[in-house]
C-alpha cells in the first residue's frame, strides 16, 4: 500500500504546485485616455508615481497599487526611470507630504518658481509627475464555506464568490510646463470564486494587479508617444 | 502516520492557532523612531537653539480602547531627531541647549512641548484609517532666559489600516505621518508665526534679566 500511495502523493503535490498558481479567475479592464499637451521621454529623464493624500478619504489609493504601477512602469524593454514615491517625498520634504502637496497645476507653477525646488527637480531630473487616484473594492460576495476537523479527518464543503471592482485614474504633470500633459484612466472587474469539497481550490481574479498593469502600460505609451 | 502522531500534530497546531490569536489581540505598544528627513526650505534669519526637556525626550501616551485594551504610543524617541534636524535645516545657526548657559551666545531658544495627543483607530470610527492628533506647544525665550512668547502647532497623520501587515505598524505609520506633518508645518511656517515674526522685525532683542512670573526653559 505504501508503495503505491507514496508516488501517487508525489504527482498529486507536483499537479497541485503546477495547476493551482494558473487558477485564476476572469478579470475585464477598460483603458482611456485624454491627451492635453504633446510629450516625450529620453533615457535621462525621470518620472514619479505619487497616491493623491490630501484629504482622509475611503477612495485613497494603496501604498502597492501606487508602487506597482511605478515599478511596471520602469520594467520592461521600453521601461522609463521611475523614482519611488516614498524616496521622492524624502527628497523634496516638505513639499509633498498630505498636508502641502499641490493639489492643482496653478501650485506646482508656484513649487517650480522656488529655486530649492527647482534644483531638486533637476538632480533627480523629473520629467512627469503622476498623481494616481482611485481604489480597488470588494462590490459583491456570496456563498457559504463549511470546515470541519475530527481525529483522522478534515475538510472543507461549500462555495464563495466574491466580485472586485477597479477604479483608477493617473494625472500627468508636465514638469516642464507646469501643465496638466493628460489624463490616463483604467477599470478592471472580476469575479473570484472557490470551491470546497475537502480542499478549498481558489480560483482568484487578480483585479488590482491587471489595473495596475493596464495603467501603466497606457501610462508608458502616453509619455513616450508625442501625440 | 499512527494516531499518536496525528494527535500531536493536531495539539501542536492549536497551540500555534492559539499563540497567533494571542499576538493578534495584545494591544500595540508603538514607538515611533525614525531618521527624518531635511527640509529645502530657506533658512530663517535667526541663531536658535532647541532646548529638549526630559518630559518630551520620555513622552509616552496611552489610551484605553474598550474594557482591556490599552495601546501605547511612544513619541518620545522621535523627538530628538526631529528638532535636530528642524534646526539644522531651518535656522542660520543652530545648537542643541543642554542647559540655560548653552544658547547665551545664540538669539535664543525654542522650547517645544507636547500639549496634547489623541489617535484613534479603525473599530472606534468606522473608516479605514489610524489617525494621529498631536498638538504642540512652542516657547521662545530670547537669550537671557525672559519667555518672549508661545504658539501652538496642530499636527495630524494618517495610515490605511490595509496597507500595514499588523494593527500595531499602521499606528505607528501614524505616528510618523504627524510627526512628518508637524516637521513641515514648522519649517514651512517659522517665520510667519506672528511672535516669530515681530521678535525678527524687532531685531530680535532679549532683556538683560529673567523679569518677575517668567521662568527659563530648564525650570519650567
Amino acid at each position: 500500500m505504501k508503495s503505491l500511495s507514496y508516488p501517487i502523493e508525489r504527482w498529486l503535490r507536483l499537479g497541485i504546485l503546477l495547476i493551482v498558481p494558473n487558477l485564476v479567475g476572469c478579470v475585464t479592464s477598460t483603458v482611456q485616455e485624454i491627451r492635453e499637451t504633446s510629450t516625450s521621454v529620453s533615457s535621462t529623464d525621470t518620472v514619479v508615481v505619487l497616491g493623491k493624500r490630501d484629504r482622509p478619504s475611503s477612495q485613497e489609493t494603496e501604498l502597492d497599487f501606487v508602487g506597482c504601477v511605478s515599478d511596471s512602469l520602469a520594467s520592461g524593454k521600453n521601461g522609463i526611470r521611475s523614482i519611488p514615491e516614498s524616496q521622492f517625498v524624502d527628497q523634496l520634504f516638505p513639499w509633498f507630504e498630505p498636508r502641502t502637496a499641490p493639489t492643482r497645476t496653478d501650485n506646482l507653477e508656484r513649487l517650480i518658481g522656488e529655486p530649492l525646488i527647482a534644483e531638486k527637480f533637476k538632480e533627480i531630473g523629473l520629467k512627469y509627475l503622476i498623481w494616481v487616484e482611485g481604489n480597488t473594492e470588494r462590490t459583491d460576495s456570496g456563498g457559504s464555506l463549511t470546515c470541519g476537523v475530527a481525529p483522522g479527518a478534515a475538510g472543507c464543503f461549500g462555495f464563495l464568490t466574491w466580485e472586485n471592482d477597479s477604479s483608477y485614474e493617473a494625472t500627468i504633470w508636465d514638469i516642464e510646463t507646469g501643465k496638466t500633459a493628460g489624463r490616463v484612466s483604467s477599470e478592471a472587474s472580476g469575479t473570484s470564486f472557490m470551491p470546497a469539497i475537502v480542499v478549498p481550490i481558489p480560483f482568484i481574479a487578480r483585479v488590482k494587479h491587471n489595473a495596475c498593469t493596464s495603467l501603466a502600460k497606457q501610462i508608458s505609451s502616453f509619455v513616450q508617444s508625442s501625440g | 502516520m499512527t494516531y499518536f502522531h496525528f494527535y500531536k500534530l493536531i495539539v501542536r497546531g492549536i497551540y500555534l492557532l492559539v499563540g497567533l490569536m494571542c499576538i493578534g489581540c495584545a494591544a500595540p505598544n508603538v514607538e515611533i523612531s525614525s531618521k527624518f528627513p531635511e527640509p529645502n526650505v530657506r533658512k530663517a534669519p535667526v541663531s536658535l537653539s532647541f532646548y529638549l526637556s526630559e518630559e518630551l525626550t520620555n513622552y509616552t501616551y496611552s489610551q484605553k480602547m474598550g474594557k482591556r485594551s490599552e495601546w501605547k504610543i511612544d513619541l518620545g524617541a522621535a523627538q530628538r531627531s526631529m528638532f535636530t534636524t528642524l534646526g539644522k535645516s531651518v535656522f542660520e545657526n543652530y545648537s542643541l541647549a543642554q542647559s540655560s548657559k548653552d544658547y547665551n551666545t545664540l538669539d535664543g531658544v525654542i522650547e517645544p512641548n507636547i500639549a496634547e495627543i489623541q489617535f484613534s483607530i479603525p473599530k472606534q470610527t468606522r473608516t479605514d484609517y489610524f489617525e494621529v492628533w498631536i498638538r504642540y506647544q512652542f516657547k521662545l525665550y530670547d537669550k537671557n532666559a525672559n519667555l518672549i512668547g508661545e504658539w501652538d502647532l496642530p499636527a495630524y497623520g494618517k495610515a490605511r489600516a490595509q496597507d500595514y501587515p499588523s494593527e500595531g505598524m499602521a499606528l505607528q505609520a501614524a505616528g510618523l505621518s504627524a510627526c512628518r506633518d508637524a516637521m513641515a508645518f514648522f519649517s514651512l511656517n517659522f517665520i510667519r508665526v506672528p511672535i516669530i515674526k515681530s521678535w525678527i522685525q524687532a531685531g530680535k532683542p532679549s532683556r538683560e534679566v529673567p523679569s518677575p512670573g517668567e521662568v527659563s526653559p530648564e525650570t519650567a
